[in-house]
């Protein structure tokens, strides 16, 4: 799947805008396809509190295996842009390397998110069921 | 409507609670493996702050960690079948159950009625397996801990023979709204718990065919009834 191409930035080392481009490209992509996971398994609770059929929970489960499939796509697609970027490391920008960690922090609280929902799901049981 | 004083959770039908128990774990352990998965990734990315990859891996350890005990809930349930135990002794079987749960939970206290003897109507490891949950969930308080509790045990021979043990606790109940669902894997009022205790005791006793029935007073008690035996002439 083609990513596409961010702005381009203004930076120090010769290459580096490219490959900035191409990895931030990428984490935006993820964090797109982590937001329908999210999305996703937020109605993949309601549906099991709901007692919902398993032909409804199997499909939701089935979509959200094709995103983290699409998501496995993408970094296999950027992997070489990884390991460019992991070599030359040192030689990069400190602005492009804050860039970086900030598109990776968006990935992470997401993911972040898909397991609190996990928690969150527990809770609103909880707090709808609580013995008296 | 004001609820009602007794309520009793809904007989399942036949293999229902294992459909519920493979969709719910299922459910249970998709956003661990996805997140897993993902913090890998977050991991292998280029230019990682060694102190944040830390962090991950952690998360990653901690949801290992659930999945591994989700998997316990479930892996005895697993194992083949024996047949049911007709030779064992049942009055002595259950004082034997009964005295190894009291040792493991000191507030705990079972008051034996009397049980006549009777051929076991499952395996003896199995009524072991379902006895034990019933009176870990019966000592364990709301909170989740340990509290002292009183457990009336008693049994009654109903047609065809069949024997039934009666367990009847002195906690705190379940409230109404909650007693249906109580048997679904992963329904539960204890913080920390996974709340499989009631849908293994289901499991169980569906495998054999032998009917329960669970029923509650809120802030009275909670009795569960199950056929365990056959008694003979």
């Amino acid at each position: 799947m083609a990513l596409p191409r961010t702005t381009a930035i203004d930076l120090a080392t010769p290459g580096e805008s490219e490959l900035l481009g191409r990895l931030l490209s990428l984490y935006e992509e993820e964090a797109r396809v982590y937001a329908r996971v999210l999305e996703l398994s937020r109605r993949q609770g309601e549906a099991v509190r709901q007692g919902a059929p398993f032909t409804e929970i199997r499909r939701l489960l089935e979509q959200k295996k094709g995103c983290l499939d699409l998501i496995a796509r993408l970094e296999r697609g950027e992997a070489g842009s990884k390991r460019e970027w992991e070599a030359r490391r040192a030689a990069m920008s400190a602005e492009g390397r804050t860039r970086l960690r900030t598109a990776l922090d968006r990935v992470s609280g997401l993911i972040e998110g898909i397991i609190a929902c996990e928690e969150q799901n527990d809770r609103e049981l909880l707090a709808a069921t609580g013995v008296s | 409507m004001s609820a009602p004083a007794w309520v009793q959770a809904p007989a399942p039908a036949a293999g229902a609670g294992a459909e519920r128990l493979l969709r719910s774990y299922l459910h249970k352990t998709s956003n661990s493996l996805c997140g897993i998965k993902g913090y890998a990734g977050l991991i292998a990315a280029p230019d990682q702050d060694t102190a944040k990859a830390a962090g991950w891996a952690q998360k990653i350890i901690r949801e290992v960690e659930r999945m591994e005990a989700i998997y316990r809930s479930v892996q005895d349930l697993t194992a083949p079948r024996g047949n049911p135990d007709r030779g064992v002794h049942l009055p002595a079987l259950l004082d034997d159950v009964f005295r190894v749960c009291e040792r493991r939970c000191p507030g705990l206290q079972v008051l034996r009625g009397r049980v006549p003897a009777a051929s076991l109507l499952l395996p003896k490891g199995d009524l072991c397996l379902v006895l034990t949950e019933l009176l870990l969930n019966a000592v364990e308080g709301t909170d989740g801990e340990p509290r002292a509790a009183r457990v009336e045990v008693t049994a009654s021979t109903g047609p065809g023979g069949r024997l039934a043990l009666r367990l009847r606790d002195d906690g705190p109940g379940i409230a109404p709204d909650l007693l249906p669902q109580a048997p679904d894997p992963f329904v539960t009022t204890k913080e920390g718990h996974l709340g499989v205790g009631l849908t293994r005791v289901q499991t169980l006793l569906e495998m054999y065919g032998l009917a329960w029935t669970l029923t509650s007073v809120p802030s009275a008690g909670t009795t569960v009834t199950l056929e365990v035996a056959e008694v003979s002439d």
